[in-house]
């Protein structure tokens, strides 16, 4: 598998209302929401995904996953890390794993693209974390779905034309060699090799080309929907078209953690948060399908926690951390499969229950990257990639 | 030389490691251990192994003679058979055995929740909890005293049965025949009426001097309270803090140095840990006259003490020019400006790197750039203390431009009491609320004041230091007796926060679950009254001139503002494992720091104008690997503040920060709430404050500040600026030769040579748009290597 997106449903959200619909369950915990039939029999998805439940024999689904945190600090650590929280460290994301390794074998034919790119901007925990912040996600800022989307610095001022950066460039080299007082230590040799990847993005014709989503044909940014998360989402599958190894999309609805719907759950999941994820992860499916780019890349899509079965009296539901779902597609798992179920209540897992620290497991393995690999911390101490998960290996095949 | 020369065994003690050297040509010595040749006189009496390690056979005296190049050399060793049977000690001899064979690693039965059902605590910190766990649990099946050979403990240990860890133990060794017998013995905790816990160890040598790269035998000494000294040199733990320079023999403790260069050992024995060195000369060829060095004060005195014993030559002093860039920037986080630079360049009196630093010390911006690294240290922030922020910051500014001595500020710090939001009175009362509980905030107190990480001994003894469950919770106990003010009853006291004295606060125990009373990190407890505020205390023990963590934390701290990396590194930790590379000059740093009242400028003074500070930056031969001993200065990225007010002050356009108008031309450094918005002071890096961060060393590199510089308009815009410095410059019509000069001079603080000036005056006379050729150099010069660094 050569790359990963993740899409990330900040604020956790509510499984039963949206892949774990539970129509057989009381009013007070069933929502007002009906199930609609998908194109893997028998699999059942909530109506506010028409789109998805079309593409859905092209994903697996778990319906198991589990973990005791219900924060959302704490739960987004454990989900994007497979590390519990712990006050003495913070642990590296999938994202900055996946840099870490490939920058570690990169070759020099290797693409200027930075690695790891989150668009439009990281999630907290999507970090480096205890590896150095070289590993850091490269985040694009800015609204994709905007005319003038471009990415902060990565182009360069109109004045500046791309013969005076390079001849700007090659005065600096002359400059460096002039002073060649300064020893070369790591730190002064690390100082350049950023300054070289920040000529080669600013003067590849490539790298521009890249984050460059106004070139997409406009059926297909149509395809993806004109909303900020449809149109992340196709510049996450440009980037990773064009050699990005791992794109975090951060969904954030219209706030900070726009799926944490404590309030009026029920129209906000209708109105505001499904329709553009409905229809942005189903085009993305389908166009790596027809791009024959899905079997090499891995689609994630979750968010921190599940929600309560009980409806609170503001019609919202609350954190919840013992049920929640993670849809996977792509990266040669198997099709139209469904992991893992809970109780009548979507309450707890009854059936295969997964840990973040399995899931995390599994994605590594998927991505050429062995679980138990170890890693040092700054002071030198050795940490397991993942600690206590095991990879699920009905998703392995 | 032989080691122990006498000795005393008891005939079923495992051994006893023999050292034997000569002395070197070079001054240092040769490790004769493994290559001498042994034999026992009588045989009967004791084994000699080829590595010099001894074992008792049966009672007697006994000669070992060890046969050298340089001749025999004997040792007297006495066997004696005590009378009573022999005693067993779990804690002494069998814990160690799991840590040495790593049964009680994180990653093995040391994990939290054990390993397949067995338990033993990380590290062996639970002596007790793992006496427990092989003899009782899981219906006492681990071991069998009938049948020692057949315990599931041996059984699984030597990989006859199954054992997820493999065989972790040879069928027939020492550790096998220990567990053994000790489980015949009936696997007691302790077989005498008075334990006898050992108390320190030590390692022989703590510092070897060897003449040429090669091997090295270490033994270590475990001293019983009794008095009594027992060998743990095949017990103890080994590692090495540089695998590159050297090796150790996880078994036997022998240490192999790969290059000429220096290397430390951890040694762990129980919770004991104590650290060795070995080294030889870097070039032992070195001709280097040390005695001309100047020596301006204790610092030059103990480094180039230590250069010398190396034989690592220092590098000449930088340029004035580069070190005036360098000083302005450690003092100021501003460039000097261009008349300063002329005037320095042209002054010849021999002082005046010691005047410079004095002037500097005078200036505002002296202040302004240390409230910043001193609010880093402290994490003054609106995001932490909200309205307390203000006061907080306000008390930092006025005591540092009163040079209020560190002493006095800790003490406040850790003492005050009240309404925290009061402008006057209220700044130091914030200290209080740092944390949220006494745990983190003895953390924090360790942390910043003393350089100590104490946050592993919450859960487990540290495993690399000396600090227990019992010293972390003793030490959180301090601050058991804040109350925080925020519960009481609403509206009696107008809602305002006021931090007082709760007699009754107390802090638990992890593991026993007992209130634990305050106790000293070291051991001693204090006894105080109930309504007393415990943090006095702990002030008064922070702040005697003889604590020994304070003053040497602090000048580590401050050293490393100003090399990069701290004489112990990283420098918030100077734990036992993590020894200073040069510990007679952090010594002798920190006893000037006491003696000079813990007065902050005087130290910074005396570190700048040391001809150590002042050493240039360029490697000569026979210092080009060394990042470690300070021998020639290393280049450190700018900081934050001093990128961001660099490229204001070399262009002439100031930064824009939120509610300042640019004609107020506001300099980063004064900007000292991480909640002040910019751009360029977060990619570059600026301590957030929020949840800690690395208030020493080096700042952190990323693609995204290259990006910045590069294609963001950060320095294309200022160096193209209508109003900027070279839109006026140029408006005078200067020659090629001047306009080259003036950048230099802006951008590096330095004149170009010759060879620079010639040959950008020929690339700006010859261009066809000279504005534009003179933007392309003063941007390729913000861009450059040299502007980057501090060199």
């Amino acid at each position: 598998v050569d790359a990963c997106i993740l899409i990330w449903l900040a604020g956790g959200p509510s499984h039963i209302d949206t892949f774990d619909p539970k129509p057989d369950a009381s009013k007070d915990v069933r929502g007002e929401f009906n199930p609609i039939p998908t194109s893997v029999p028998g699999l059942i998805l909530s109506e506010v995904f028409p789109r998805l439940a079309k593409s859905m024999h092209r994903a697996t689904l778990v319906r198991s996953l589990t973990s005791p945190e219900a924060e959302h600090d704490r739960a987004a650590h454990h989900m994007l890390t497979g590390y519990r929280p712990s006050p003495a460290l913070v642990y590296p994301s999938y994202g900055s794993v996946v840099n870490k390794v490939r920058s570690d074998v990169a070759s020099d034919g290797a693409s200027v693209l930075p690695p790891y790119v989150a668009v439009p901007d990281a999630p907290l925990f999507s970090s480096s974390g205890y590896l150095t912040p070289a590993y850091d996600p490269f985040t694009t800022g800015g609204d994709p779905n905007l005319p003038a989307f471009r990415v902060r610095d990565l182009t360069p001022p109109d004045r500046l034309t791309l013969e005076r950066l390079l001849r700007r460039r090659s005065m600096v080299d002359r400059l460096d060699d002039f002073s060649s007082d300064l020893a070369e230590t790591p730190l002064v040799t690390s100082r350049d090799q950023f300054a070289a990847q920040a000529y080669d993005l600013l003067t590849s014709g490539a790298a521009q080309t890249a984050f460059k989503i106004q070139d997409e044909p406009e059926a297909i940014r149509e395809r993806y929907g004109r909303s900020t998360l449809g149109q992340s989402i196709l510049l996450a599958r440009r980037l990773v078209e064009r050699g990005v190894a791992f794109v975090t999309v951060n969904d954030r609805g219209t706030g900070q953690l726009g799926w944490d719907t404590h309030v009026q759950n029920f129209p906000t999941i209708k109105n505001t948060l499904a329709p553009p994820l409905d229809q942005g992860v189903s085009a993305l499916v389908e166009d790596l399908t027809a791009r024959g780019m899905l079997d090499r890349t891995l689609v994630i899509m979750m968010g921190e926690f599940g929600r309560t079965p009980a409806i609170n009296p503001n019609a919202g539901r609350d954190h919840h951390g013992r049920a929640n779902c993670v849809l996977l597609a792509g990266g040669g798992l198997p099709m139209g499969m469904v992991l893992g179920k809970t109780d009548a209540k979507a309450d707890s897992p009854v059936e295969r229950p997964v840990t973040p620290a399995d899931l995390a497991a599994t994605v590594y393995t998927l991505l050429g990257i062995e679980p138990r690999s170890m890693f040092l911390t700054p002071d030198r101490q050795p940490i397991r990639l993942v600690d206590k998960g095991e990879a699920v290996r009905e998703l392995l095949g | 030389v032989i080691l122990p020369e006498r000795l005393t065994l008891r005939a079923f003690d495992p051994g006893v490691q023999f050292l034997v050297s000569s002395p070197g040509v070079h001054g240092g010595s040769i490790d004769r251990t493994n290559s001498a040749n042994y034999r026992v006189e009588p045989a009967e009496v004791a084994t000699i192994e080829p590595g010099g390690y001894l074992r008792p056979k049966e009672p007697g005296q006994a000669k070992l003679i060890a046969n050298t190049p340089e001749g025999e050399v004997i040792a007297q060793v006495t066997i004696e058979n005590p009378a009573e049977s022999r005693p067993w000690d779990f804690d002494a001899e069998i814990v160690p055995m799991f840590s040495k064979l790593g049964c009680n690693a994180g990653g093995c039965h040391g994990k939290a929740d054990g390993q397949n059902g067995f338990h033993l605590s990380l590290f062996g910190y639970d002596p007790e909890g793992d006496h427990r766990a092989i003899t009782r649990d899981a219906g006492a099946r681990r071991i069998s005293t009938a049948d020692p050979e057949l315990s599931l403990l041996i059984l699984k240990a030597t990989g006859v049965m199954p054992h997820g860890g493999g065989r972790r133990i040879v069928p027939g060794s020492d550790a096998e025949t220990m567990l053994i017998d000790w489980i015949a013995a009936g696997a007691p905790r302790s077989s005498t009426a008075k334990p006898d816990p050992v108390v320190s160890i030590t390692v022989e040598p703590p510092v070897a001097r060897l003449d040429e790269p090669g091997k090295q035998q270490f033994r270590v000494l475990a001293r019983h309270e009794s008095g009594r000294i027992a060998d743990v040199t095949r017990q103890a733990v080994y590692k090495t803090n540089d695998d590159t320079v050297a090796d150790v023999d996880g078994e036997t403790g022998l240490a192999t140095l790969k290059r000429r260069a220096e290397a430390d050992l951890v040694i762990r024995y129980q919770s004991h840990v104590v650290a060795a060195r070995i080294a030889t000369p870097f070039n032992p060829d070195l001709s280097f006259d040390f005695a001309t060095l100047p020596r301006r004060n204790v610092i030059d005195t103990e480094l180039f003490k230590r250069l010398e014993s190396l034989k690592v030559p220092p590098s000449p002093p930088a340029s004035d020019a580069a070190f005036l860039r360098r000083v302005t920037l450690d003092l100021t986080g501003q460039l000097p400006e261009t008349a300063e630079i002329r005037e320095f360049l042209a002054d010849k009196s021999p002082d005046k790197r010691e005047k410079k630093v004095d002037e500097l010390l005078t200036r505002r911006e002296f202040s302004w750039f240390w409230r910043i690294k001193f609010g880093d240290l402290l994490q003054v922030s609106q995001a932490r203390f909200q309205a307390g922020a203000g006061p907080y910051q306000y008390w930092l500014t006025e005591r540092l431009n009163q040079n209020a001595p560190w002493d006095k500020m800790v003490r406040e710090l850790l003492t005050s009491l009240g309404d925290p939001t009061i402008l006057r009175e209220g700044g130091p009362v914030n200290y209080a609320l740092d944390g949220e509980s006494p745990q983190v905030m003895g953390e924090l107190a360790a942390q910043r004041f003393l350089g100590l990480r104490i946050r592993c001994a919450q859960c487990h003894d540290h495993p690399f230091d000396l600090w227990t469950q019992d010293d972390y919770y003793g030490f959180a106990a301090f601050f058991a007796k804040i109350d925080r003010g925020n519960s009481g009853p609403p509206g009696a006291n107008m809602g305002r926060p006021r931090v007082k004295v709760n007699p009754d606060g107390k802090v638990e125990h992890l593991r026993t679950k007992q209130v634990v009373p305050p106790r000293l990190l070291g051991g001693e407890e204090v006894r105080l009254e109930k309504d007393a505020d415990p943090r006095v205390a702990l002030a008064d023990w922070i702040t005697r001139p003889d604590n020994p963590y304070f003053a040497r934390a602090t000048v580590n701290w401050l050293w490393a503002q100003f090399f990069g990396k701290g004489i112990v590194d990283p420098p918030d930790d100077l734990s036992v494992a993590n020894p200073p590379v040069h510990p007679e000059l952090l010594g002798a740093l920190a006893k000037h720091f006491v003696e000079h009242k813990y007065d902050i400028r005087d130290l910074i003074r005396t570190i700048a104008t040391s001809e150590a500070y002042g050493l240039g930056s360029k490697p000569v031969p026979g210092n080009e690997q060394d990042n470690r001993l300070f021998s020639h200065h290393l280049p450190r990225p700018l900081t934050a503040h001093q990128m961001a007010d660099a490229l204001a002050q070399a262009t002439d356009v100031p930064n824009v920060f939120p509610n300042r108008t640019s004609r107020s031309r506001t300099r980063a450094i004064e900007i000292f709430d991480p909640g002040t918005a910019s751009t360029i002071l977060d990619t570059f890096g600026r301590c957030p404050r929020t949840n800690g961060c690395s208030t020493t060393g080096n700042p952190q590199l990323t693609l995204r500040q290259a990006l910045l510089v590069i294609g963001g308009d950060v320095v294309d815009g200022k160096v193209s600026h209508l109003n900027g410095y070279l839109a006026n410059m140029l408006s005078f019509e200067p020659q090629p030769s001047e306009i080259v000069e003036n950048l230099y001079l802006r951008a590096l603080c330095r004149l170009p040579t010759a060879e620079e000036s010639s040959h950008w005056g020929q690339a700006l006379a010859s261009a066809s748009n000279p504005r534009e050729a003179a933007e392309d150099l003063f941007w390729a010069l913000l861009n450059s290597r040299e502007f980057a660094f501090n060199h």
